[in-house]
């Protein structure tokens, strides 16, 4: 038997089961340990260090990349995304420390005050259900850890019935110290004890508690406006019958208000809670915290371009999507960065004693714009009349530009971001309406910003601003001192006080006219330094476009292209096109002329589809098929294969949900969409 | 719904006005006087004038086309009266361009009554006809009423669009010469064309929509297929076979297109990231060779587990899927409720922390797995790190499967994987079809497939399944009955003769094979009345009989 053969008898084999394990080299008996068993050491013998492997990286340039380049790319990619990724992971898990200290300080004195009620802590979690998950992850690992207890959740959807939710609590009870203990001894002992029960009687958990006591058992519900509101009187109560055997709290993630869920609730039920109210920090302020740390901070290895920044940030907002994928549209950039861009390690190539640049890479370099825009400059300064041979001058300057490139554009990068960075902090600044702004512009150049990981500012640029704000505002101080001493108000002429409007009533009309006041000496001299520290502040603002900078393409990600197309797909945009033009997918010469009608060399399913697009809601097959035959018959002759062609396209259409089965009248079908 | 009506009108506007217009100046070459002209004006009134607000740009574009230089005698006809909006065209003018002209001017008025006492003496259908003209046009012109007190032309704008409708009319009012009989039927007969038009071109799906659905009886044909003779399975399977398809060459590039991005997906699929591929076309081939790249590129020092699911199988479940994995894990997870047996699985993954197990699904919008539970416990399972998901999806609406919650868990990245292959596995073809027809229920693959099943069953199976197939066919003959959905036989007494036959010694054994068949749909099993458990194989008598036939060779 040939192994091709084989292959495709294999295939038939598996293509009507439900799952098989791929094993195309002992594939007779899928899943046979023995054989596994054998592949696994074999594996495992040739093992490497999994730093070294190159994730999938190939080499770019045409596939003249060199393995280092590929591999520094692979390790730079970790690096740098392990960086950004501690940072957010660090700061996700602050962000909630507040609510989950104050959820843990409640549960741990509601035991004694709560009396003959049951402690309940709801936690307003906001409506997005994803960041939900992170909270109740993190509550389950805190609680867990402060006090001996057992952590339970419950969502809306696997609660079906009361004996579901039963079940599953005293299963996740007692099964649960089985991973943390690790001894078969005490997994049997919980299995025991609901052999002796039926297994959605709560007498199990009390046996269980006997056995291992623990001080709280926590009930999560996560999305309680899921869950039934019958379900949940029937259980809150039983909970709290209980509660003087087995140690209940109850933890309702709520999403809307308590005032709601309490409306939902018997008076009788409510009255058995013991509870208090705690609101989890809102998804907003998680996002601009992990903003600052991960994207503007001045120090992460990639900078996302604006475009790109901007539609990711739309879709937060746009799609309600949680924090989790603005983290994994960041990855992705970085990602996408890491994998596809060649110019990328060449700023860190130095520091990992990586080989000289290729002669690819240089050739790359001076087909990447920030570099001929650099090259453009140079060659502007430079005085081109009195050299003898252009071309060569022109391949000297390239060269020069090109050597050490890695060093000079990782300085220009530096300055820019410092620039950049402080510019936006002196625009917060300003938004703040702070009454020492002055003193808030000097802080930023003089000692940065500890949160956006901004040092002291090195330019020279930024050293001369420093000494001109200073005098200014020494020159203010004594101003005022002065303006004190004379006990009068200091005023510029931007204050507003001093213009008066002054209303004149001329043949029935209203004039409105504005008057200014006289200024006095010291309010001149006030003016003068607001515009002077203005002059000083803005002529420091201004930045370069980022892509404009010397090889920013080593540094700076932005194509919004991939990131879209991978996270917000637009399935039905893609089917239309593929269904309607084939030829853009398959470029083939048949289809590409237009005639008029339908043409007969096209996919089958895309003749009938086009059919399809003609009709109204109701569609006759009978009708359908004759138009078919008709289009269809003037390549294939044979009506019989034609039908066959028939069959197979409205299969599809109708797998695609294009049609579905009408009732209304014999051999009709309903249309289904407008696409 | 006013907007959407207000929509609805102007596309059918832009299409229709060229060509009225254009046989409406070609009668105005035949047409004289005055007093037709006016009737016929008013017949079209409260048609056209409705559409003007709509297409109020579209007429001034079009009248501009119609420019030519304006005779100046026309002009001064009109008594301005209170306002100077578009005043001079009117006494003959606006026939042609009726859309140009202002429907509340006095000579129109005037125009009504005498279209009134004309029309009365005609027919009944000409008297109700006016009758649902002066309601319409009563509407209009409160409506247009409005529109003139405010937007009164002034400026420049308004001496344009003043000049324009000007020269529009001064060249109509040359042409006007029809006579009256004539026109007013031809001008209704081709109203009610357009009010009936073959539908649009390019419409906005949305606004489709709506045209489609209006209310009422669909307008098709009572044509029906039964001059055709369906395709059985053999006649389909058999043309399949003939069948080559022109395009083969270009999907295999396409394909082979797609296959360059596996080394980007596996970059993704080791970032955490969960693939789902989407596009038009059977994407299973290209499952199957991404977990042949896959298998080659084990990483080092990992173990590498490959396990295809074919979430379009019609007998997937949740538990199959699940012990599968288990296999996989070489772990043996007891059969009971998925959640617990998820448990195990992710107990053995994490005593295995070198392992990677790579879940590879077809169709994860196929119908057995569609179920909220089911993409819950894949989304679990895609969320555990070490577990790379990928999947397919054939429908253009897969995305609504996911929620927030389910969507960040299974963290997917989305890729166009566009293949044009057919779905030869995945659809029934035949079946598909005669159902969406209202013709037959579903069942496998008819006689071929019933063939392939009974191969890879044992001696006895097929025996029994001879036995079965036997016995439904006498039932058939004696009941007289053409289809075999209906015709049962006794569970007890094919018992009865499989033990005679020593097909199965035990009930229990019995049980397992015709648990075999059921798995395959190729018995169906139901109670009568009374509660006797029947018996019966769902396929016609000739392909019964072709089937025992087989079975007996």
């Amino acid at each position: 038997m040939n192994p091709e053969r084989g292959d495709t008898d294999l295939l038939a084999q598996h293509d009507y089961q439900a799952a098989y394990i791929f094993d195309p080299e002992n594939g007779e008996t899928p899943g046979r340990p023995s054989k596994k068993r054998r592949v696994s050491k074999q594996t495992k013998g040739a093992s490497s260090t999994t730093e070294d492997s190159i994730l999938g990286f190939v080499p770019l340039l045409n596939g003249a990349e060199k393995p280092d380049f590929v591999k520094l790319r692979a390790q730079l990619y970790r690096e740098s995304w392990g960086k950004v990724e501690n940072r957010i992971q660090d700061a996700l898990r602050e962000s909630n420390s507040v609510t989950l200290d104050q959820v843990a300080t409640f549960v741990g004195e509601a035991k004694e005050a709560a009396d003959d009620k049951i402690p309940s802590a709801f936690i307003i979690t906001g409506s997005n259900l994803a960041s939900q998950n992170l909270l109740f992850e993190q509550l389950s690992e805190s609680l867990q850890a402060a006090s001996k207890s057992k952590f339970v959740r419950l969502r809306s959807s696997e609660a079906v019935s009361l004996r579901a939710m039963l079940k599953k609590i005293i299963r996740e009870v007692t099964d649960a110290n089985s991973d943390s203990a690790g001894e078969n001894l005490q997994m049997t002992n919980g299995q025991d004890i609901r052999r002796q029960y039926l297994d959605y009687d709560l007498e199990a958990l009390h046996a269980y508690i006997k056995t291992d006591p623990c001080e709280h058992i926590f009930v999560a519900f996560e999305d309680s406006e899921g869950f039934e509101s019958g379900l949940l009187c029937d259980l809150i109560p039983l909970f709290n019958a209980w509660r003087s055997r087995v140690p209940f709290t109850l933890l309702f993630g709520v999403a809307t208000s308590t005032e709601l869920l309490q409306a939902r609730l018997l008076k009788s039920v409510c009255q058995q809670i013991y509870g208090a109210q705690f609101d989890a920090v809102q998804s907003g302020s998680i996002l601009e915290t992990v903003f600052k740390i991960a994207v503007a901070a001045a120090d992460v290895p990639v900078r996302i371009a604006g475009p790109l920044l901007r539609s990711m940030l739309e879709r937060q907002q746009d799609q309600v999507a949680g924090i989790q994928s603005f983290v994994s549209s960041l990855k992705y950039a970085y990602m996408c960065h890491f994998y596809a861009n060649a110019l990328s390690p060449i700023l860190a190539a130095p520091d990992h004693g990586a080989p000289a640049l290729q002669a690819e890479h240089v050739e790359a370099l001076q087909y990447s714009s920030s570099f001929q825009i650099a090259l453009e400059k140079v060659i502007a300064e430079s005085d081109v009349s009195d050299v003898d041979d252009l071309s060569a001058f022109f391949v000297q300057q390239v060269a020069n530009l090109a050597t050490d490139c890695g060093s000079r554009a990782a300085a220009q990068r530096q300055t820019w971001v410092s620039c950049a960075v402080r510019g936006l902090e002196v625009l917060r600044a300003v938004s703040t309406g702070s009454t020492n702004f002055p003193q808030l512009v000097i802080e930023i150049y003089r000692h940065g910003d500890e949160e956006l990981r901004l040092g002291p500012s090195s330019e020279a640029d930024h050293a001369a601003l420093l000494t001109r704000l200073t005098e200014l505002t020494t020159e203010l101080t004594l101003l005022q001192k002065e303006a004190e001493s004379k006990g009068i108000s200091l005023h510029s002429k931007y204050t507003g006080h001093n213009t008066t409007v002054r209303t004149t009533v001329i043949r029935q009309r209203v004039h409105l006219s504005k008057d200014t006041m006289a200024l006095s000496e010291e309010d001149k001299q006030m003016t003068r330094i607001v515009d002077d520290t203005i002059a000083a502040i803005t002529a420091n603002l201004d930045v370069v476009p980022p892509n404009e900078v010397f090889l920013a393409e080593s540094w700076l990600y932005d194509s919004k292209a991939p990131s879209r197309d991978v996270f917000v797909p637009r399935p039905r945009v893609v089917f239309e096109r593929s269904l309607a033009r084939p030829s853009d997918y398959l470029a083939c010469e048949c289809c590409q002329e237009s005639h008029d009608g339908v043409q007969p060399t096209l996919p089958t399913t895309s003749i009938l589809y086009q059919m399809y697009l003609e009709t109204g809601s109701l569609i006759n097959v009978a009708d359908l098929w004759t138009a078919f035959h008709a289009a269809v018959s003037k390549e294939e002759e044979d009506e019989r294969k034609v039908l066959m062609l028939f069959y197979r396209a409205l299969a599809e259409l109708r797998a695609l949900g294009f049609v579905k089965g009408s009732k209304r009248k014999a051999d009709h079908v309903a249309k289904l969409k407008w696409l | 719904m006013p907007p959407r009506k207000a929509q609805n009108q102007s596309p059918i506007v832009v299409n229709s006005q060229s060509p009225r217009k254009r046989s409406r100046s070609n009668a105005n070459h035949e047409t004289e006087s005055e007093t037709p002209s006016k009737r016929r004006r008013d017949a079209l009134g409260a048609d056209d004038i409705t559409n003007r607000e709509n297409a109020d740009h579209q007429h001034e574009s079009m009248t501009n086309g119609f420019a030519e230089p304006s005779p100046a005698e026309k002009t001064p006809t009109t008594t301005p009266r209170k306002r100077g909006r578009p005043p001079k065209p009117r006494p003959n003018g606006d026939t042609p361009t009726p859309r140009a002209s202002d429907p509340r001017t006095p000579s129109k008025r005037k125009n009504k009554d005498g279209e009134d006492e004309d029309a009365t003496p005609r027919r009944q259908a000409g008297a109700d006809r006016s009758a649902r003209r002066k309601s319409a046009r009563a509407l209009i012109e409160s409506v247009v009423g409005n529109d003139d007190s405010d937007a009164e032309p002034d400026g420049i704008a308004g001496a344009i669009y003043d000049s324009s409708e000007e020269e529009a009319a001064g060249e109509d009012g040359d042409k006007t010469d029809a006579t009256p009989s004539k026109d007013t039927p031809e001008k209704r007969g081709r109203k009610k064309r357009d009010k009936s038009p073959t539908p649009p071109r390019d419409l906005p799906s949305h606004e489709l929509y709506f045209l489609h659905n209006k209310p009422g009886k669909p307008k098709t044909s009572n044509n029906t297929l039964s001059a055709l003779s369906l395709l059985t399975h053999d006649e389909y399977f058999t043309l399949l076979r003939e069948q080559t398809d022109r395009h083969q060459s270009q999907i295999e590039d396409l394909e082979a297109f797609h296959a360059k991005s596996f080394p980007q997906w596996t970059f993704e699929l080791s970032q955490g990231f969960s693939i789902c591929l989407y596009g038009y076309g059977s994407k299973r081939p290209l499952l199957q060779r991404l977990a042949k790249q896959l298998y080659q590129e084990t990483p080092p020092g990992k173990t590498q587990r490959i396990v295809i699911v074919n979430g379009y199988a019609q007998t997937t479940t949740m538990r199959d899927i699940l012990s599968t994995l288990g296999l996989a894990l070489n772990v043996r997870i007891p059969a009971g409720p998925p959640p617990n047996m998820m448990q195990v699985l992710l107990a053995s993954l994490a005593s295995a922390p070198d392992t990677i197990l790579a879940i590879l699904v077809n169709s994860i919008d196929g119908a057995p797995i569609r179920k909220a539970t089911h993409q819950a416990t894949l989304a679990q399972l895609a969320s555990h790190p070490q577990i790379r998901l990928i999947a397919s999806a054939d429908t253009p609406d897969f995305s609504l499967l996911w929620d927030v919650g389910l969507r960040s868990s299974f963290n997917f990245a989305f890729h166009d994987a566009t293949t044009f292959r057919p779905f030869t596995v995945e659809l029934d073809v035949v079946d598909d079809v005669h159902e969406l027809l209202g013709r037959k229920a579903r069942r496998i693959n008819g006689r071929e497939g019933v063939s392939f099943v009974l191969k890879s069953l044992p001696q006895n199976a097929r025996n029994l399944f001879q036995l079965l197939v036997g016995e439904v066919l006498i039932a058939m003959e004696e009941e007289g009955v053409g289809g075999g959905e209906d015709v049962g036989v006794e569970y007890r007494m094919i018992y009865n003769k499989a033990v005679e036959e020593f097909i199965c010694s035990s009930e229990m054994a019995f049980r397992t094979l015709l648990k075999e068949f059921h798995d395959h749909q190729i018995i169906t099993s139901r109670k009568d009345a009374i509660g006797t458990e029947l018996l019966s194989v769902p396929f016609g008598k000739e392909e019964l009989e072709a089937i025992l036939e087989d079975l007996m060779s």
